[in-house]
């Protein structure tokens, strides 16, 4: 795919990336002029890492080192490779990298102005220089690679998705006259499906809403390769689509049985006089075994998760420990009343024997005699009336 | 199987007048085996439902007795019913004979699963005790309990399944026999553990507290509530949480159980966490039944209907509850004095129980019978 690389803007970007590079080389010749004061990339850099240095100039106790550096106007090669790399590496262990090259290329420096050992080995830099530059750029084209295979493979799995989407719109009208089609035609249908999507690929307002695809590029795809590669995935989308919505459509009748077997019972409570009609009438055709009038799988109807209402609940159980303490209460006034009643009945008796008590002395014998054989209990009836 | 059109003598028109209607089927003809004709003559629906209905049916040629449930088939996707039914094999589980499709003149689809045929439910067998004010004998209780979690311990680890919908309606008994057999895979469903799975299922009455709770991610132990519910409910006649709603369903059976702890209201839904119930107390498990009845029933009745799923016992664990123990006896017989049914042929059900379980189900002398030494449990 050739055009992609001059259609895609990034791509662009990328190649005006690789284009400077090369730039860097010349612009590492010219810095042997020394006096080219043009403001270039490595000036920035440098004023850059002069900041860096003095701010770390405990480590780098060297001050004098700087205005050597930018008197010379020598640019080590290795530091520029450095800088690129530098570029690319985390910002902390740059922060390191960058100390370390002040005190190489400082090092350096002054073997430069020793003399002939220092030429050459500047010369030995500069093609391992062009080493590193042409590693570089093959690291960055290789990584650029990928990039654009993963914008590929990105594109791919997006139409994919698109072609699901629409199939499970198809598939939900299909779902309108289902008995009607057969298996073939579903498939039928996702077929024209595909072509609806392909033909709409020149449409750019489809597509725009996914990013990093360019409309160019989809046209170079052809949406008849495409099509074919896709349909027998499609097929099996369509399928395994078309039996989970048949499944959710039996789920969802079985609900609505649900709720439509709750609501009849509410509809029964509220109406005892109807209690009898309602239910024959409603387990007829609900019920789901042997002609019993049998109770329909209930749920809840008022949550939406189909558990019970925690509140309703709560309030059932207070009504439940309300009933429970009542219940207990009507008991214990029972026994309360049965104890003061016996109480009662003693009390009678005591105060029958103190009268008796009492009255003993003044009687002569013959009363006592006729008062003693009489019972307590006949005596508590006398007492009453 | 065979996918034939239905071939009756006259146009069915709707679920009724299926009476008298003989339904030919072809099955064979694959692989070089000779076609069969097989008809069926429709008798009488013995029930009716959301699903479509269940008729009684004879077979023609063998003269036996079918009971065919015809429901209506989406063609787009496969009937999930007939794809369980199709791996069951256990003789306290109903056996699909064979199915096949038929259409109506409005072009509908149904697919016919033809079933043996069991005489009478165990709802029935209980309305038949309370119309006399009976109680079940209790040899009956333990018989048809044994049997029911002898099916649900072979489809809960052979095939994996869980019933969803257990209850007297769905349990089977041959009035001779005393043979119990599972049925109705309509909600049934294979449960992947981490799948949640809808909580809307089972029949009120007999729905574990998880599923009231709206818990999507329950376990086959929603069949041992039920199966508990059924346990309690031959022993006392009626059912043991009669609930008019879910709510009054979770009262009546917090009446019973108390209030459940926030520990056991996070096994059943972890949603429920931050409510705060009021407390009710438990009722003692022996002033639920009468007087005479036996501690094991009452113990096993305690095991089955727990609040936290994972402290339910397994199928296969109840079995081996002492509550059984009479049917193990050499010599035990039903009251009338004829044999058992099998109760002890297992096969694959056993494969995860420990030794010390597989000992305690097997009875010596089946042990002998058979001429199989298990291994007898270390310590």
């Amino acid at each position: 795919m050739p055009s992609f690389y001059a259609f895609n803007p990034s791509v662009r970007s990328m190649k005006c990336l690789f284009f400077k590079s090369p730039n860097l080389t010349l612009f590492h010749h010219s810095h042997s002029t020394h006096n080219n004061r043009r403001l270039r990339v490595a000036d920035i850099l440098l004023a850059d890492e002069h900041d860096a240095a003095v701010d770390s100039m405990d480590d780098v106790p060297q001050p004098p080192l700087h205005a050597s550096t930018r008197s010379i106007k020598c640019y080590s090669p290795r530091r520029l490779v450095s800088w690129l790399l530098a570029a690319l590496t985390p910002s902390k262990q740059r922060q390191f990298l960058k100390r370390r090259q002040m005190r190489q290329s400082s090092s350096m420096m002054i073997e430069l102005n020793d003399g002939d050992e220092g030429s050459r080995q500047l010369n030995w830099n500069d093609t391992s220089f062009k080493v590193g530059v042409g590693c570089g750029l093959l690291y960055v084209i290789a990584a650029t690679k990928n990039e654009l295979s993963k914008m590929v493979e990105l594109r791919k799995e997006m139409e994919i998705n698109l072609q699901n989407m629409k199939a499970e719109l198809q598939s939900k009208d299909t779902l309108l006259n289902p008995l009607k089609q057969s298996d073939d035609d579903a498939v039928v249908c996702s077929i024209t499906d595909i072509q609806e999507v392909s033909c709409s690929n020149s449409h750019l307002s489809v597509h725009t809403q996914i990013p990093y695809i360019q409309p160019e590029f989809k046209s170079n795809l052809g949406s008849n390769r495409y099509l074919d590669c896709k349909t027998s995935e499609q097929e099996e989308c369509a399928e395994e689509i078309n039996e989970l919505q048949a499944e959710f459509e039996y789920e969802l009748q079985r609900l609505q049985l649900y709720l439509d077997g709750e609501a009849a019972f509410e509809d029964a409570q509220q109406e005892m006089v109807e209690v009898a009609v309602n239910n024959d009438s409603s387990s007829k055709s609900q019920s789901s075994s042997f002609g019993e009038i049998i109770m329909e799988p209930q749920g809840a109807s008022y949550d939406t998760s189909f558990g019970v209402p925690p509140v309703e609940l709560e309030r059932r159980l207070h009504e439940l420990l309300e009933a429970r303490l009542q219940e207990r209460i009507i008991e214990l006034e029972d026994a309360l009343e049965y104890a003061t009643q016996k109480l009662n009945e003693k009390e009678i008796k005591v105060t029958w024997w103190e009268e008796t008590a009492r009255l003993t002395p003044y009687h002569d014998p013959e009363t006592c005699r006729f008062t003693f054989p009489l019972d307590p209990e006949v005596a508590l009836k006398f007492s009453r009336e | 199987m065979a996918e034939d059109k239905e071939m009756s003598t006259s146009v069915i028109n709707g679920n009724d007048s299926l009476t008298g209607h003989i339904i030919s089927t072809t099955i064979g003809g694959k692989n070089g085996e000779p076609k069969q004709t097989i008809s069926y003559m429709a008798e009488r629906v013995v029930g009716t439902g959301s699903f479509g209905i269940v008729f009684q049916a004879k077979c023609l040629e063998t003269g036996e007795a079918v009971a065919i449930k015809k429901v209506l088939q989406d063609r787009r996707y496969k009937n999930r019913e007939l794809q369980l039914m199709r791996v069951m094999d256990h003789p306290n589980v109903v056996t699909l004979k064979h199915c096949f499709f038929s259409t109506t003149s409005t072009d509908e689809l149904f697919l016919n699963l033809v079933m043996e045929y069991v005489p009478e439910s165990m709802y029935r067998v209980l309305k038949h005790y309370n119309n006399a004010s009976q109680r079940i004998p209790i040899t009956y209780v333990k018989l048809y309990m044994y049997q029911i979690f002898r099916g649900l311990a072979y489809i809960h680890t052979v095939p994996g399944v869980c019933h969803r919908d257990l209850k007297p309606q769905n349990i089977l008994v041959d009035p001779l026999t005393h043979q119990v057999k599972l049925c109705d895979f309509g909600s049934a469903k294979m449960l992947v553990h981490g799948e949640a799975n809808i909580s809307y299922i089972c029949s009120r009455f007999y729905r574990a507290p998880e599923l009231i709770f709206g818990a999507t991610e329950y376990t086959t132990s929603i069949d041992i509530w039920s199966a508990g519910c059924v346990l309690a409910e031959l022993l006392l006649g009626q059912p043991l949480f009669p609930g008019e709603n879910a709510v009054d369903q979770l009262v009546h059976i917090i009446k019973v159980l108390g209030t459940p702890t926030r520990e056991e209201v996070r096994c059943m839904n972890p949603n429920y966490n931050d409510f705060r119930f009021p407390q009710i107390k438990a009722h003692p498990w022996h002033k639920i039944f009468h007087k005479k009845m036996p501690p094991e029933a009452i113990d096993l009745a305690s095991r089955l209907l727990q609040y936290s799923p994972s402290l339910r016992c397994t199928a296969l664990e109840a079995c081996a509850h002492p509550f059984f123990d009479e049917l193990r006896e050499p010599n035990a017989r039903l009251p009338n004095g004829r044999p058992f049914p099998p109760l002890f042929n297992f096969k694959q059900e056993l494969s995860g129980a420990s030794p010390e379980l597989v000992n305690k189900l097997i009875p010596d002398h089946v042990k002998r019978q058979i001429g199989l030494q298990f291994v007898q449990p270390a310590g």
